[in-house]
């Protein structure tokens, strides 16, 4: 006959087996005098056990935990000074007192929250602005830098159109110069021509 | 039928334990937080009555629990229930106070006589009560030197799962440590109180009878 281990018989014990299990132990446990002793004694300890009755803290403690990490180790100290009170003090006491000094603490660290809030706003809004500032003092150099740049490539542009035009002119000038000299030879042979061609008549 | 119904009702709208640590975590909600509190101050306080033997003791030790789940409330991961992690910090506390309380027990002798006188009168109701109540007394301390003589780990499993009602599954969770293990050590624990329950130590059953013809006079009056 294979024995269940005790974790298995523990378990029995404390009614978390399966369903076929169980019926596996308890079939075993009515052939099996040494595992039904052992399941007994548990049995007999498990009541035993029960004779051992806590009562329960009297101290209420209904409002805990403010907000602030201060504020929390103020309510654990205060909580756990009338964890001792109370055994002088009625608990109905103690409750309104934690409950009056939860609200208190909870307006108190709202207030506080609020500035530090409405600061933070405002610190942020001066950062902005500062930073808006910054960046479009730099946009407007970068634009002029820019245009300076541009401006600058124009004017040279220009000045060698200039250039280019002045010779331009200036060989024209030559040339219509020399023509007017051209004209005024061919007007002189000309007459010459005539002249002599004329007496012959 | 209407009381249950009206139980369900209004665990339908009940935060859970974990909704109301995640308030904590991120509004620091003193209304979340004293609902853990509330729900969970018992359980703990019985754990540590359990555990250190002193109810006294016991309330500082539930107080301190809370005190490190708000402070820690920041670095606290949810990774399982939060009955888990609190059971967990507050077995520790109670691991560290066993430690200090022993190691004054080795270094001042007479103080552990003093505590142990202390512990009994605990267990004691000072009122004189007659018949039935001072028999449940006399188990009680019975079963809290059994107990006691239980080592740390033997004991917190035994009292998880017998007095908490906790699974062998839970407990593992909490202890870290393999379900086998939580069996193995309940089966241990349970056969070592069957014993001592069977045979108390004679020096208490001794003091338990001086102590009830001591009162004898008393009671006949």
């Amino acid at each position: 006959m294979t024995h269940p281990k005790k974790e298995q018989l523990i378990t029995f014990s404390y009614g978390e087996c399966e369903p076929s299990e169980q019926k596996e132990i308890q079939h075993h446990l009515k052939s099996c005098g040494e595992c039904q002793t052992q399941v007994n004694e548990w049995s007999h300890a498990k009541k035993s056990l029960n004779a051992w009755k806590v009562t329960a803290p009297a101290t209420q403690l209904h409002r805990f935990g403010p907000p602030m990490l201060k504020w929390g180790m103020a309510a654990a100290l205060f909580v756990s000074f009338g964890f001792g009170l109370n055994s002088v003090v009625a608990g109905r006491q103690n409750e309104a007192m934690t409950r009056k000094i939860a609200t208190q603490i909870q307006k108190e660290s709202q207030v506080h929250y609020e500035a530090l809030l409405q600061k933070e706003i405002a610190d942020s809004r001066a950062a902005l602005i500062a930073e808006f500032k910054q960046l479009r003092d730099q946009d407007r150099q970068d634009f002029i830098q820019t245009m300076q740049s541009l401006d600058q490539e124009r004017s040279g542009e220009v000045s060698e159109l200039r250039k280019d035009l002045e010779t331009v002119a200036l060989n024209a000038a030559a040339k219509l110069r020399r023509t007017e000299r051209e004209l005024g030879q061919l007007a002189i042979l000309t007459s010459l021509q005539t002249s002599e061609t004329t007496p012959k008549n | 039928m209407s009381a249950s119904f009206s139980n369900v009702i209004k665990n339908l709208f009940q935060i859970t334990d974990e909704q109301a640590m995640w308030r904590v975590q991120t509004e620091d909600d003193p209304d979340a937080f004293a609902v853990i509190v509330s729900r969970w101050k018992i359980p703990l306080h019985h754990l540590c009555t359990r555990m250190v033997g002193d109810q006294h003791k016991a309330e500082d030790l539930t107080q301190e629990a809370f005190s490190r789940l708000f402070l820690k409330r920041k670095v606290y991961e949810p990774k399982g229930k939060l009955s888990t992690y609190l059971w967990r910090i507050t077995l520790n506390l109670c691991y560290d106070e066993l430690r200090r309380l022993k190691r004054r027990r080795e270094t001042v002798p007479n103080d552990a006589y003093q505590d142990s006188i202390l512990a009994m009168e605990n267990f004691v109701s000072p009122d004189p009560v007659p018949g039935v109540e001072m028999e449940s007394n006399e188990q009680a301390a019975q079963v809290r030197a059994a107990l006691d003589s239980l080592s740390d780990s033997h004991r917190s499993v035994l009292v998880l799962r017998h007095y908490e009602n906790l699974k062998f599954r839970e407990i593992a969770e909490v202890l870290e440590i393999p379900e086998g293990t939580v069996k193995s050590r309940m089966a241990e624990a349970l056969s070592q109180m069957a014993k001592a329950l069977q045979h108390p130590q004679k020096e208490t059953a001794s003091a338990v009878s001086k102590t009830r013809s001591k009162l004898q006079p008393i009671l006949a009056l």
